[in-house]
């Protein structure tokens, strides 16, 4: 069987090599970031958020596609918080094999105690948007899950620079409602319009909010699409 | 509406007024109106009708051309099916002819030895000693008592016996022999009788020949002589071959799109399946470029074959340069062909772990992902589904070519009828112009009818006044007479 695909392979070359040579410069591969919430308002939501993460961004991702998937806890800015990182390479077969250990590596990670007291949801923005840049792909996607309520311990400064998302659409997802929230509901909406106005002033492309996640796959098959996004070279 | 009026709040009296200083500028500038008119009308009506003369005569143009090339495409046509037959004669009287030889001295052959047996069969009576009747007649005479004489006579007598007896056994011999040789004859006369039913099947075959080649004479004459219906069964035939080339193409085009499909998703197993150009995956376009390469292969299969001709630089090439790209495309082909069959084994695997993967993303158990359907027919199928479908797809190139020669007389006819139908408008148009100035003009001459009456009347009393004078109403009734 793998002498066959050596050969079949080596017959597809020159048409490969032909294609390739006329490549267009535009990359449709996507690079998503997301980020989930450990800390102990949003701890009960990491089976959740594993579910999601597998069915709705996995599953979607093809050959060339990047995922971090990077924690939320008191410290975010360390780079002990990234849980994956991992571009699927270009066979699918490959990829399929990569996805798997990845969806198993989620499991694990749904499955394990970490939790935090405090939420630095900005300094895993700043990881990940680091993380992001880094990625040369078409298109470039930040997708939070947490309750979205900062909650940073004494000391710690966090200020996000004007062209900190440049370039990547940020997206929350699987907000939590609070206590309080329930309480005075605008307390919410107003926690995700500050987000908003926070997240537009630090320079993305654009924000989004999705109550139900199975719309994830479809805006992201749209941002590959529109390409916007792409680095500069 | 009411913008216009001179006082607002009375409408009526604003309208009369309007109404009124318009008629009066109308009938000032009555005549140029009129001229202008006339002008458009005629300009119109000339326009529409140049038009449709023009579709008329590039239509008259685009027919002719389109049957002489169809008469020219018939001819040559039945220029080639007459070659071929005279081809076909020349071969077969060639190689009759050249049997006919052979045959003719074989059967001279069997001729000589047919007469030699037939002289070897002469019924010749046994030679008989010259002396016999001399010993007859001694051996007749009465024995006297002398027994010396008596036993001469006796062994004269037992001689001539003998003698007989030889003689019958040697005419039974010969007879013998000759019926031995009798029989050897019958094959030798099967056999003439064999070679003359083939002599007769070769000239019967040669009369068949020269009746289809008067039949492809008379059609020649036909289409040299430009005959319009044999221009029109041309045409039908350009038609019916256009339709049917549409028809197998369509199927093919179907096909094709079976066998890029069968290929398209193993292809990313190849080549860099996030690689994009213009938007399409490169393993969709690698599929595409394959099933193109098959069809191209098909292309030139056919024509080294001699089926199609649609390069004609090709039909120059030396025989054995032919043969060499037959090979070689032949060999192309089987290439693709076992690509392909490959292609569909993987595809297969590819749709399986797709499947299990979806299953585990989704929470599935392991038991479940394992549970594909055991069955080898789908592998088996689509393998050779894989294999056959690249040389079905190299046959495109004989629909192709008969689409290509007939579509072009199609669209010729197509074009006609379109200028025709656009000439037929413009006649059409020309004509409702023409009408509707008219009914414009009425429409002006009723629209200034009081200050023209008053005009007339005016006119009338200045002309039994001061003498005749032509009105300016019968002027530009003459003018749009003109």
């Amino acid at each position: 069987m793998n002498a066959r695909c050596r050969s079949i392979r080596l017959g597809a070359l020159a048409t490969a090599v032909l294609l390739l040579g006329c490549s267009e410069a535009r990359r449709y591969d996507q690079a998503i970031c997301a980020l989930v919430d450990v800390s102990g308002t949003y701890a009960d939501q990491k089976a959740e958020v594993a579910k999601i993460l597998k069915r709705d961004v996995l599953l979607g991702m093809v050959p060339g596609d990047t995922l971090i998937v990077i924690q939320i806890d008191s410290e975010s800015y360390e780079r002990e918080n990234l849980v994956a990182l991992m571009t699927l390479d270009q066979r699918p077969s490959r990829a399929n094999a990569q996805k798997l250990a990845l969806a198993r590596k989620l499991d694990r990670f749904a499955s394990s105690e970490a939790g935090s007291k405090y939420t630095d949801i900005p300094g895993a923005m700043m990881l990940g948007s680091e993380y992001l840049r880094e990625q040369p792909s078409g298109s470039r996607v930040m997708l939070v899950f947490s309750d979205m309520r900062e909650d940073l311990p004494q000391g710690s400064r966090r200020q996000l620079a004007e062209t900190e998302f440049e370039g990547i659409h940020v997206v929350a997802l699987n907000v939590k409602r609070l206590g309080s929230d329930n309480a005075d509901p605008q307390s919410f909406r107003g926690r995700l319009v500050a987000w908003e106005d926070r997240v537009r002033a630090a320079g993305a492309l654009g924000w989004r909010t999705f109550m139900d996640a199975a719309k994830l796959p479809a805006y992201l098959e749209t941002l590959r699409s529109s390409g916007e996004g792409a680095p500069t070279v | 509406m009411s913008s216009l009026y001179l006082w607002p709040d009375h409408p009526i009296p604003s309208l009369l007024v309007l109404w009124l200083a318009s008629a009066v500028f109308l009938w000032a500038a009555r005549e140029p109106m009129l001229r202008f008119m006339t002008g458009l009308q005629q300009g119109l009506e000339q326009g529409f009708r140049a038009l449709a003369d023009g579709c008329a005569a590039a239509a008259h143009d685009l027919r002719e051309r389109s049957r002489a090339v169809l008469l020219a495409a018939g001819s040559l046509d039945a220029q080639g099916r007459l070659d071929r037959e005279f081809h076909r004669v020349e071969t077969a009287f060639s190689e009759r002819l050249g049997q006919y030889a052979k045959l003719h001295r074989k059967a001279d052959d069997l001729l000589l030895k047919l007469e030699a047996d037939y002289q070897c069969c002469g019924d010749a009576p046994p030679e008989v000693p010259g002396w016999s009747t001399a010993i007859e007649t001694v051996s007749g005479i009465a024995a006297v008592g002398d027994p010396n004489v008596q036993k001469v006579l006796e062994g004269i007598r037992k001689s001539s016996r003998d003698a007989e007896k030889r003689a019958l056994a040697a005419y039974r011999g010969d007879t013998a022999m000759r019926h031995k040789i009798l029989a050897r004859m019958a094959p030798h006369w099967k056999e003439i009788r064999g070679l003359l039913t083939r002599m007769t099947a070769s000239v019967a075959k040669a009369l068949e020949s020269s009746q289809h080649i008067n039949a492809y004479v008379e059609e020649y004459e036909k289409i040299r002589g430009q005959e319009e219906h044999a221009a029109r069964a041309l045409t039908f035939s350009a038609v019916k071959l256009f339709l049917v080339a549409l028809l197998v193409l369509g199927i093919a085009f179907g096909g094709a799109f079976i066998n890029f499909h069968l290929i398209a998703l193993p292809m990313s197993e190849l080549v860099p399946a996030g690689a994009r150009v213009g938007g399409m995956p490169v393993a969709t376009i690698s599929a595409l470029v394959i099933v193109l390469m098959e069809i191209a292969l098909g292309i030139f299969i056919m024509d080294m074959l001699g089926i199609t001709d649609l390069f004609p630089k090709l039909a120059g090439v030396p025989s054995s340069r032919r043969r060499a790209i037959l090979v070689i495309s032949l060999g192309g082909l089987f290439f693709l062909a076992t690509v392909e069959s490959s292609l569909a084994v993987l595809r297969e695997q590819i749709v399986g772990a797709d499947a299990a993967l979806k299953l585990a993303l989704a929470g599935a158990q392991d038991t479940v992902v394992g549970q594909a359907s055991a069955s080898r027919i789908p592998v088996v199928g689509q393998a050779v589904l894989g294999f056959v479908l690249p040389w079905v797809l190299a046959l495109v190139a004989i629909p192709l070519e008969m689409l290509l020669d007939a579509g072009r007389h199609v669209a010729a006819l197509l074009a006609v009828g379109v200028l025709l139908a656009l000439g037929a408008v413009a006649r059409a148009l020309g004509a409702v112009a023409g009408h509707t100035m008219k009914l414009i003009r009425l429409a002006y001459d009723v629209y200034i009818g009081i200050p023209l009456r008053i005009e007339r009347v005016l006119t009338r009393e200045n002309g039994r006044a001061g003498g005749k004078r032509l009105s300016p109403d019968t002027k530009s009734e003459s003018e749009v007479t003109a």
